[in-house]
């Protein structure tokens, strides 16, 4: 056997994090159920299921978004990891990754050692995950995304392949239902019929994504190639306040690096953790081997004597892991004789900022229509409107806060507009308010306003 | 008016009718000006007169002037329009009519030209957009077009360009010779609608409040203020000038006279003579032996009603539709009080006999009550639109319209929108829709929404919570009425405005039908009935067999046998009385006369349920109580239905007879009644009939249950009236089930969708009333279901097999079927070639003809024939002129695919033509020993009640009805027939999954039997879908 898939078949799920024994799903564009978890299964949910027949089945049913993002970056991340264990990745995204495992198993010991390997570095992940091994790659992908498959004996292992319905191919819908109401509804079957008779009815596509899942000698799939430098981060699901608690997801980290190293084929003298906290300042430790290592458990000793050392400032939301100084020949030489980087433009400044800081930490200065003068202008994460022209007069400088106006200078104020009544915003910061310009006695023009107690208040000065 | 100089009238004000623009009702808005004091309020939706009835109603009733008007936007002018007098009103009309239908559903499009002629009798309002250089020219053209009739209009809202447009409009006053008025732009009768305000404001412009920002009024001061902050904000001689506006019109909707069309009228006649001739010559046709003398002097009193009240014109019109429908061989039946008379029996608009239903006639028309004639026509259903075109075409589009239908908030699209201008997610939103049980009459749908925020609702919860119950009822569009026309002698748009309808070719106006009713005019209501469709098929295959024409009143009445096939509840397929609680009901009743069948139609409906008036009824019936009445005034009224008020007619008479309602105060709650969702003002007439009924010796607990009564007809009123007509429609279904099952059960085949069932149970219920039933065949069938027999010509009465048609199979085209069976040479296509050469279709058609199982007599079983069929080798469609080539060779050299076994055969019958002549699933099952001890529907009336039992069938129906709380009524289907499953709330809950989830369901549970009807209380459910699954399986390695 040449072929190890894993299937990862509730990771869209398993990435939000909720205990597994809660039912949830996630909807398809059509809020139609496109993925429930063995918990919400047993209850009665089904893919395809409209929203509310989920709903009626399962009260507690939590509806979750596809992570598409996250589902990337966590199957790329798996996909580094998965590099302690074959030299040859390939991504089947969304949700699988599939190893050549053939040149590996001397290594490991034979199948059954190898595999109790992946089994045990998939656990400490927390992922579920289902194993195939196969002779062709695109066959063993198809095993594990319908059943656990690991039939060492070639003949068997065919018979099983043949027997998958027509419909894990994916073929498009109108083919698959022509290919059901000609009685044809395995593999097997669709392998028995003359090919020229196929290919008439339904085009050469048709052989081609056939012949991929049943011909050893098929065209392999696209190498996964892992990223130039290691930077990787986990969100920790709740925050951490005791290094202790750091651990679990730092073992992740270095299994992936270890397996980043290993595909890389690159030595590592110098890692950097960064504490990421909920806000304030970001914590970093920095982890020293001297002769450069590899392996996640060499690493993983340092670190946690290093850790022991370090008090953490505040609890830690997210933990990232730079590989800092790789010992490569070929790398090192390129890195001492690379040229200087162009200055920086502001955009490229303020995505790097946001991906260092987070998307929280870095505002942009918005004018908001609102009716509300404390909400016109605010920092915000997103795009503001653009300022359109009125007839307001709006003071330049507007207190940060109104100060209270008495009423013996409130007597001697020259009023020169007014009212302006503006009384919006019930959904959140009510504000039910008269306002004037007036004159002060020394010649200054203010923003005045009166509240629905009849108390006064300078909101602003006019230039 | 103790402060004279005070004195003021609103010129300028939008309800709720400018669609998520004002936030008010119309009533709102007159009800707060009368209270504030006003002298007048002018409506003044946009470019709309919709909810100008209803304002002119509540105006009518506190004594308040109204103006009607309407608003316009042109490029951020505002043009506010008044009506002067009636002429004034047509040209108003005329223009937001012009506006309308000159752009799609829902919006206008007018320019300032259109306002340059024609509005010689109203008002113009003139605020001018904010463009300097815009202004001077429309000052020219205010002089040129309007002068003596145009005035400025400023209104100070106090935001923030109030200041600014202020000042432009005084300095501007100065110089011209357009006057200026005040007025407030008003969108809400009350500052306190503004958060509805902004929120409507938000969903008009699908954003969220949030987002809105200057979107939104910057305050509240767009509603009616009080006189005193309008003296602060307005000079008096401002003010003083909406006071002369408002004298200068002079209009009230009260005007309005409705004209009956004149051209049914011959030339030289009165309508009063024609329509006399028209009934005498119905009498004979009706009566050839000579009309009995009570008939006579029934019709002498109808027509003298009639001419007392001017109807005529409306029965000429009825009887003009009718007659077209009759030459166009499309059956219609009308219904309503003024229905059921001698004289539409004479003139052709209802079959039901009057000897057979003397009662109805009190009912007829009276002057009395005031109530304009009421009338609908049911049309067969796929025939309606071609007397709607015949309405336009003999009326012209100019003078025939169909009544707007306003579509209101609902719960459901109400928490929707609100919710989403409130910023919640879809999910959510969704998630608590599904939440809500709309039926528990227990716990209001609201009170269930306020529970599902928690003890500590989030703030934006709380807004919800407040928000969704201001915005029901809120108008959201106009749409098309069922069918409700007005037909006018003049021009329909001088009248109310018209304006475009979703679907192309249709307008409507902007009233609905209660506005019609409130203001006197007549509707004709042109309806739909599937039935009627079914019924005309029936008759026509019974024609074709027997060689004459079978027309409805040749089929005999009153025969016995079709009220003892009825009382055994074997009514599937017959009008109405189908559905499983009629079913239910139809043993209890057991009709044995024709107005059994108009009490049967009535009783399973919301009002008498409600009522218990039920219960009572059949005990009386069924002779196990005492029939009595308290008084002979209340005998007249409740005699018919044994002392217990069922129609809701009953319960109007009985108020007047029983409670001391005045004519006008029974008219009165009859409206109400009509109204009451809406308005919910029945509770004051509730409280009069308490006092009257227990006024009068009529105990609490009885007047109690009158009133939960009306509640019920509010629901869903179904008067005695339409029932007289929909009985009769009863009977005559049940005749041709009970004797012609075959010509029936194509009949309804033929007529789908329509009705209760699917044509699967349809053709089992047929089948096992002993009609043979062939499948879809190549050779045989047409696009309809038809009937064949074996012996030509079939004898008069001989039974014919019922032939399926190509319409059960699923995506396959009429077109296609029709070229298939023009093309059909007399012994029938011989080969797939054959068929190719001679017809083309397109490959889905060719498919969907295999899949269905059409081609097993010329190309072998479905996998074989969608294989060859799959294949469109061009070479083989080139032999067009060589026949003589060996049709077989291709399909001999095909690869043989596998054969289907039987379970295999049911799923594709199901999946292509929804219905499958094979042995039944759960047949299948049972045969294999998977439902060990499973009692077949047929043998349970062996079971004693009580006895626990276990039942197996396919899952055809499900429903919770609003009448039942908390029970489910699933009804299973096994090779033998039907099983009734009760479900209690408490079961329903604790198997959810496989209650909901199955396909196939198992239930272990107690039979209970009332009479003949057999329910099984379910205890126990079983999912079995994944049997069927399984069986298919493994009968499929056997091959």
């Amino acid at each position: 056997m040449r072929w190890l898939c894993l299937h990862f078949p509730w990771l869209a799920l398993e990435l939000h994090g909720i205990p597994a024994d809660q039912p949830q799903a996630l909807l398809d564009t059509r809020q139609r159920i496109d993925l429930a978890n063995p918990c919400a299964q047993d209850q009665g949910v089904k893919p395809g299921q409209a929203l509310a027949t989920a709903l009626a089945l399962s009260s507690e049913l939590q509806l979750l978004e596809t992570p598409a993002a996250r589902l990337h970056t966590a199957l790329n991340q798996l996909a580094l990891w998965a590099g302690g264990y074959s030299a040859r990745i390939s991504l089947c995204p969304p949700r699988a990754l599939l190893l050549e495992m053939a040149s590996m198993l001397h290594y490991f010991g034979g199948l059954d050692a190898y595999l109790r390997c992946i089994r045990e570095g998939v656990a400490s992940t927390g992922y579920t995950v289902r194993l195939a091994i196969g002779e062709t790659a695109r066959g063993t992908e198809l095993l594990a995304a319908t059943t656990e498959c690991l039939e060492p004996d070639k003949r068997q292992w065919w018979q099983r392949l043949e027997a998958l319905p027509i419909d894990a191919l994916g073929l498009p819908t109108r083919q698959a239902e022509q290919l059901q109401g000609v009685g044809l509804s395995t593999l097997g079957e669709l392998r028995a019929l003359p090919r020229h008779e196929l290919a008439q009815r339904f085009g050469q596509g048709m052989l081609d994504s056939l012949d991929r899942v049943l011909d050893p000698g098929a065209a392999l799939p696209d190498i996964f190639e892992p990223p130039e430098q290691f930077h990787q981060r986990i969100e920790l699901g709740s925050e951490v306040s005791h290094t202790q608690g750091l651990l679990f997801p730092l073992r992740r980290l270095l299994a992936m690096l270890e397996g980043f190293l290993r595909q890389r084929q690159q030595h590592v003298t110098r890692i950097k953790l960064q504490l990421y906290p909920r806000d304030g300042q970001i914590q970093v430790v920095t982890v020293h081997h001297d002769g450069g290592c590899v392996t996640a458990a060499q690493w993983m000793e340092l670190c946690r004597l290093r850790l022991e050392r370090e008090r953490l400032q505040a609890p830690v939301l997210i933990l990232e892991l730079i590989a800092e100084q790789g010992l490569s020949r070929s790398l090192i030489n390129q890195d001492l004789f690379a040229p200087a980087r162009n200055a920086e433009l502001p955009e490229q400044l303020i995505s790097r900022l946001r991906s260092r800081l987070g998307e929280a930490a870095v505002m942009e200065m918005e004018v908001q229509l609102d009716h509300r003068p404390e909400q016109v202008i605010s920092a915000r994460t997103g795009r503001g409107a653009p300022v359109s022209d009125f007839h307001a007069a709006r003071p330049g400088w507007l207190l940060s806060r109104p100060q209270p106006l008495s009423a013996h200078l409130q007597r001697r104020l020259d009023w020169l507009m007014g009212p302006e009544r503006i009384c919006s915003g019930w959904w959140d910061k009510p504000v039910a308010r008269d306002y004037f310009i007036a004159r002060w006695p020394d010649g200054r023009c203010g923003w005045v306003f009166r509240d629905t107690r009849g108390h006064w208040f300078i909101h602003g000065w006019f230039g | 008016m103790s402060n004279d100089s005070c004195r003021y009238a609103e010129l300028h004000a939008i309800s709720n009718f400018s669609f998520l623009r004002g936030a008010s009702h119309p009533e709102e808005l007159v009800a707060q000006s009368a209270a504030l004091g006003y002298e007048a309020l002018a409506l003044t939706d946009e470019c709309s007169l919709a909810g100008v009835v209803r304002a002119h109603q509540e105006a009518k009733e506190l004594g308040l002037k109204l103006l009607v008007g309407s608003e316009f936007h042109i490029d951020g002018r505002v043009l506010v329009l008044l009506a002067r007098d009636r002429m004034g009103y047509a040209q108003l009309c005329t223009l937001i009519t012009r506006g309308r239908r000159r752009a799609k559903k829902g919006e206008y499009l007018l320019t300032l030209e259109d306002f340059e002629t024609g509005l010689d009798r109203c008002l113009l309002l003139f605020q001018p957009g904010p463009e300097e250089a815009q202004l001077a020219a429309d000052m020219a053209w205010l002089k040129r077009y309007h002068a003596g009739r145009a005035w400025l209009l400023v209104e100070r809202l106090l935001d923030a360009d109030d200041s600014w447009r202020w000042q432009r409009l005084l300095a501007r006053a100065g110089n011209g010779d357009i006057p200026l008025v005040c007025a407030s732009a008003v969108c809400m009768h009350s500052p306190e609608r503004q958060p509805l305000q902004d929120l409507l404001t938000a969903i008009r412009l699908r954003t969220t409040v949030f987002q809105a920002g200057w979107q939104l009024a910057a305050n509240a001061e767009r509603h009616l203020r009080p006189l005193a902050a309008l003296a602060q904000l307005y000079p008096q001689a401002l003010r003083q000038e909406t006071l002369k506006i408002a004298a200068l019109c002079d209009f009230s909707l009260d005007e309005l006279r409705y004209e009956y069309p004149a051209e049914l009228v011959p030339a030289g006649l009165s309508a009063r003579a024609h329509l006399r001739n028209l009934v005498e010559q119905g009498i004979k046709r009706r009566f050839p032996d000579g009309e009995p003398e009570t008939v006579r002097s029934m019709i002498e009193h109808e027509l003298k009603v009639i001419a007392e009240l001017d109807y005529e014109p409306y029965f000429l019109t009825i009887e003009d539709i009718v007659r077209f429908a009759r030459e166009r061989d499309i059956l219609c039946q009308g219904r309503g009080s003024a229905a059921n008379s001698v004289v539409c029996y004479c003139l052709g608009i209802t079959e039901v006999d009057p000897r057979q239903v003397n009662l109805l006639f009190e009912r007829f028309l009276s002057k009395e009550r005031n109530e304009p004639p009421d009338i609908d026509v049911d049309f067969e259903h796929q025939r309606r639109e071609e007397v709607i075109q015949y309405i336009y075409q003999r009326y012209g589009r100019e003078r025939a319209g169909l009544a707007a239908a306003v579509i209101s908030y609902r719960s459901r699209s109400a928490i929707r929108d609100v919710g989403r201008a409130l910023g919640f997610d879809e999910a959510y939103l969704g998630w608590l829709i599904s939440q809500l049980d709309r039926r528990d009459t227990q716990l209001p749908w609201l009170e269930q929404l306020r529970q599902l925020g928690g003890e500590k609702p989030a703030p934006m919860f709380r807004h919800l919570l407040a928000l969704v119950p201001q915005i029901l009822h809120f108008p959201r569009h106009l749409s098309q009425h069922v069918g409700g026309f007005v037909i006018a002698s003049g021009p329909l748009h001088e009248l109310v405005p018209i304006e475009n309808a979703a679907m192309a070719d249709r307008t409507l106006i902007q009233w609905n039908k209660d506005d019609l009713e409130a203001l006197g005019l007549l509707k004709i209501d042109v309806l739909a009935l599937g039935m009627l469709s079914a019924l005309r098929r029936a008759l026509h295959l019974l024609g074709e067999r027997d060689g004459r024409n079978w027309q409805m009143q040749d089929i005999p009445r009153e025969d016995p046998q079709i009220y003892a096939m009825l009382s055994e509840a074997d009514s599937m397929g017959v009008f109405q009385v189908e559905s499983r609680a009629q079913m239910n009901m139809l043993p209890r009743l057991r009709p044995a006369k024709y107005y059994d069948l108009v009490v049967q139609v009535a009783i399973v409906r919301p009002g008498p349920i409600q009522g218990d008036m039920v219960h009572p009824y059949l005990l009386r019936r069924q002779g196990k109580e005492a029939v009595d009445y308290p008084s002979e005034e209340v005998r007249a009224v409740l005699e018919p239905t044994l002392g217990v008020p069922i129609f809701q007619e009953q319960v109007i008479r009985l108020a007047m007879a029983a409670a001391g309602f005045s004519a006008g105060e029974a008219d009165q709650l009859r409206r109400a009644m009509a109204a009451w969702r809406r308005s919910g003002s029945i509770a004051r007439y509730q409280q009069k009939l308490r006092e009257g009924l227990s006024g009068r010796g009529y105990s609490a607990e009885f007047a109690e249950r009158i009133c939960r009564q009306i509640e019920g007809f509010g629901e869903y009123g179904f008067p005695e009236s339409h029932a007289a007509s929909f009985a009769l429609l009863v009977y005559l279904s049940a005749w041709l089930k009970c004797h012609e099952p075959a010509a029936f059960c194509c009949a309804l085949l033929n007529s789908q969708p329509m009705g209760f069932y699917s044509p699967s149970q349809l053709v089992q219920d047929a089948r096992r009333h002993g009609v043979e039933v062939r499948p879809v065949c190549i050779n045989a069938s047409h696009y309809d279901c038809t009937l064949e027999y074996d012996v030509r010509p079939p004898a008069s009465g001989q039974a014919g097999a019922l032939r399926l048609g190509f319409r059960l199979i699923k995506g396959f085209s009429q077109s296609g079927a029709e070229a298939l069976v023009t093309a059909r040479p007399d012994p029938g296509y011989s080969s797939i070639n054959e068929l190719r050469r001679r017809v083309a279709l397109s490959r889905g058609d060719y498919d969907a003809l295999a899949a269905a199982n059409a081609l097993v007599q010329i190309a072998g079983h479905r996998h074989q024939a969608r294989w060859a069929l799959l294949n469109q080798e061009p070479e083989l469609l080139l032999d067009i002129e060589a026949p003589e080539v060996d049709e077989t060779r291709t399909l001999e050299a095909a690869t043989p695919m596998p054969v289907p076994d039987e379970c295999a055969e049911l799923q594709a019958d199901y999946r292509h033509t929804g219905l499958s002549l094979g042995r039944h699933p759960v047949l299948l099952l049972r045969e294999q020993g998977q439902l060990p001890r499973a009692v077949r529907s047929d043998r349970l009336s062996a079971i004693k009640s009580g006895r626990p039992v276990r039942v197996a069938g396919l899952v055809t129906n499900r429903q919770r009805p609003g009448t039942a709380t908390g029970i489910t009524f699933v009804t299973l289907e096994d090779e033998a027939g039907q099983i009734n499953l009760v479900v209690w709330q408490a079961t329903a809950r604790a198997q959810r999954k496989a209650l909901l989830g199955s396909r196939i369901l198992q239930v272990d549970g107690i039979l209970e039997r009332e009479g003949e009807l057999i329910h099984v209380i379910a205890g126990r459910l079983t999912d079995m879908t994944s049997l069927w699954a399984g069986l298919s399986n493994r009968s499929r390695d056997f091959h």
